[in-house]
């Protein structure tokens, strides 16, 4: 486990004991901008910001993750904040329903936003990690019981593209 | 005698947001500014010096006791912590920091142990039992019962909010029924 992950988790065992304490394991979040000046956007930007300009980039075919909009976080966190972590405590899995990598998420921009798809090249993060922090190769999750709980039901990859360049 | 418009102001919520300067923090605050039922956000923030908020806003150490202790006393109902030093190569690079940032015990220490608190953690925490081509399951706490649905909680705070994806929820009772907030 990398020193991120293992941070978080200290937090997450610290937190153990409180009663009303919820804890949300988020994978990657994607989304429109922020209101207001942001140090990072969200990977969506990225690949567009890269796109636009006209220039190819590399993206991982062998990293999956549940991707997670931003306004479904937003929602999660709203529903826990009004009452739901009182009575729902617990630790939570938050991603979304598809198991997806970051060059399918390229490709999604690519595509909605009338791109060339060959600026979207594959890469193999296995080939080049060397250097690389240590990152599970698929983070892929069941986030069936926060669905269960909040009654909410998560975007899909292409429904976030939609909606984050609508 | 409160009227029918402070009586309602009482039973809104007071949150803080921890990481309100960062992607999910912006996104958050923009919601909870029309959230009907929510009185007042504070966004604590680290160190971006020209951050924009549609509230309060408090630029905090986390992990100074100190400064902690300050929140502790702004009467709070909820806490949603997503400040974190997010990228795992920084994380690498100065671990002493990454543990004073992403595991601010003096937070704890500081509010009340009743305080509701939300913790945005992330999937990494998995990592340490993922098998490529496995679907990680819920992981679980000792001592914590199955989460009760709180779908219909939610639905009864904001008639007018639907998931963007999601089911849309029902009209609210006619009055709310939430708690009275603590003076």
């Amino acid at each position: 486990m990398n020193a991120y992950g293992r941070t978080k988790l200290d937090f997450e065992q610290a937190l153990a004991q409180r009663r009303h304490a919820v804890v949300l394991r988020s994978s990657l979040i994607l989304g429109p901008p922020t209101p207001e000046k942001c140090r990072k956007q969200s990977f969506l930007q990225f690949c567009d910001g890269k796109f636009a300009d006209g220039c190819a980039a590399d993206f991982y075919v062998d990293e999956y993750r549940s991707v997670v909009h931003v306004a479904d976080v937003v929602e999660v966190i709203r529903r826990f904040v009004h009452g739901g972590a009182t009575k729902a405590p617990g630790v939570y899995n938050m991603g979304g329903p598809e198991r997806v990598n970051r060059y399918e998420v390229a490709l999604a921009v690519c595509r909605h936003r009338g791109y060339d798809v060959t600026l979207a090249r594959r890469a193999h993060r296995s080939a080049i990690s060397a250097n690389l922090v240590p990152s599970p190769p698929d983070i892929t999750m069941d986030s069936s019981r926060v669905a269960e709980v909040t009654g909410l039901s998560f975007a899909t990859l292409d429904e976030m593209v939609r909606r984050s360049f609508a | 005698m409160p009227n029918k418009e402070t009586e309602y102001r009482r039973e809104m919520v007071r949150v803080v947001v921890t990481g309100a300067s960062g992607y999910l923090g912006q996104h958050l605050l923009a919601a909870l500014a029309k959230d009907g039922l929510v009185g007042s956000v504070v966004a604590v923030y680290g160190s971006m010096p020209d951050f924009v908020a549609p509230c309060e806003t408090r630029s905090i150490d986390l992990s100074d006791s100190g400064a902690c202790a300050s929140l502790a006393a702004l009467e709070l109902d909820v806490v949603v912590h997503l400040a974190a030093m997010s990228s795992p190569a920084a994380c690498e690079q100065d671990v002493d920091r990454a543990r004073a940032i992403n595991c601010p015990t003096p937070l704890l220490d500081a509010l009340p142990p009743d305080l509701p608190f939300i913790f945005l953690s992330t999937d990494q925490a998995h990592a340490a039992r993922a098998p490529r081509g496995a679907i990680l399951s819920q992981p679980a706490w000792p001592g914590h019962a199955r989460g009760r649905a709180i779908a219909q909680l939610a639905t009864r705070t904001d008639p007018a909010r639907r998931c963007t994806t999601g089911r849309p929820t029902a009209p609210p009772p006619p009055t709310p029924s939430r708690r009275p907030r603590r003076r």
